[in-house]
């Protein structure tokens, strides 16, 4: 009985570290079209340019799967979603999109980051952006709120 | 007469093991590893769904949500222990109930019961963390050592 085990246990392991030949294919295929994000359009009270074409940057990182976005004049928000088995690398990736982000928007405060929380209310305010002509004062209140949450520590 | 001469154990001893062997009842641990992952797994999906709530109907980030989601589970042992349900559950489990936040709340939880007809000072409040305590004071002498060996690193820039 306990040999079984044993070798029950080995085979779990083995398969859950295992990584399969289509999977390394499947990510090393993981184009920019499988990533969800959608454009704001530009024409809401801030420009969300910035936040837009930061969404197609962030998008050919092939370990994000979904990213949203949103931008002040001075601002630049970002939140993104990575792939099960890249969480590892949750602070190296968070580090190199920040990088490249500051080197496309030099003029810009950069905040990214990987947080289920960050990702709702952006996801929120962008389709607030989309439905709803927001006021500018408002738009701002809110990604200041959720820059906020993002620099909270427990 | 010297140690090393002597049998490690009496002859009558011996004989009481291999009897003893023979009829023991063999453990089924593979049953038992299912049944703790099944349990300790549920249970770890119910702080996982606390936790998203918390997230999407308050102002907790994924970091700042894991406080209120021990408390909540720690509360719902709390009444779990209380209705007597918990201990049944163990029984069942084993490990998956005693591994999880759950399985402390529950150590904490049933010795204040145990001992409430002892009073609330020598009772309650001296048995409270009998079991419980160990577990507080290897905890936070780890993180300690671990926060140390961090600071040492940090301090020699290998990370």
């Amino acid at each position: 009985m306990r040999y079984h085990a044993g070798v029950f246990m080995i085979l779990l392991l083995l398969m859950g570290c295992g990584k399969s030949q289509d999977h390394l294919e499947q990510q090393m295929h993981h184009t920019e079209e499988q990533i969800k994000f959608s454009t704001v359009k530009n024409e809401t009270t801030i420009d969300q340019y910035e936040s837009n074409q930061a969404k197609e940057i962030v998008a050919t990182f092939h370990e994000t799967t979904e990213v949203f976005a949103a931008n002040t004049k001075d601002w630049l928000m970002l939140a993104f979603n990575v792939t099960h088995m890249n969480r590892f690398q949750l602070k190296n990736i968070e580090k190199n999109v920040k990088k490249r982000l500051t080197e496309e928007f030099p003029h810009m405060k950069i905040e990214v980051s990987t947080d289920e929380k960050m990702r709702l209310e952006l996801k929120k305010l962008e389709e607030d952006l989309h439905t709803n002509n927001l006021p500018q004062q408002t738009v701002e209140k809110r990604i200041k709120q959720i820059i906020s949450l993002s620099r909270e520590e427990t | 007469m010297s140690m090393k001469s002597k049998p490690p154990f009496p002859p009558t001893s011996t004989s009481y093991k291999q009897t003893e062997q023979a009829h023991e009842t063999p453990r089924p641990i593979l049953l038992n590893c299912i049944k703790a992952f099944l349990i300790g797994g549920t249970i770890c999906v119910i702080g996982q769904c606390i936790s998203l709530f918390y997230i999407s109907f308050f102002d907790f980030t994924e970091e700042t949500a894991g406080n209120p989601t021990i408390a909540t589970l720690i509360f719902i042992t709390m009444l779990v222990t209380g209705f007597g349900m918990y201990d049944k559950l163990g029984q069942f489990s084993g490990a998956g109930t005693a591994v999880p936040v759950t399985g402390f709340g529950n150590a904490v939880i049933s010795s204040a019961i145990e001992h409430r007809t002892e009073g609330f000072i020598l009772g309650v409040g001296a048995n409270m963390f009998k079991l419980a305590g160990p577990v507080i004071v290897y905890g936070v002498f780890s993180a300690f050592l671990i926060a140390l060996i961090k600071t040492v690193l940090q301090l020699l820039g290998v990370i």
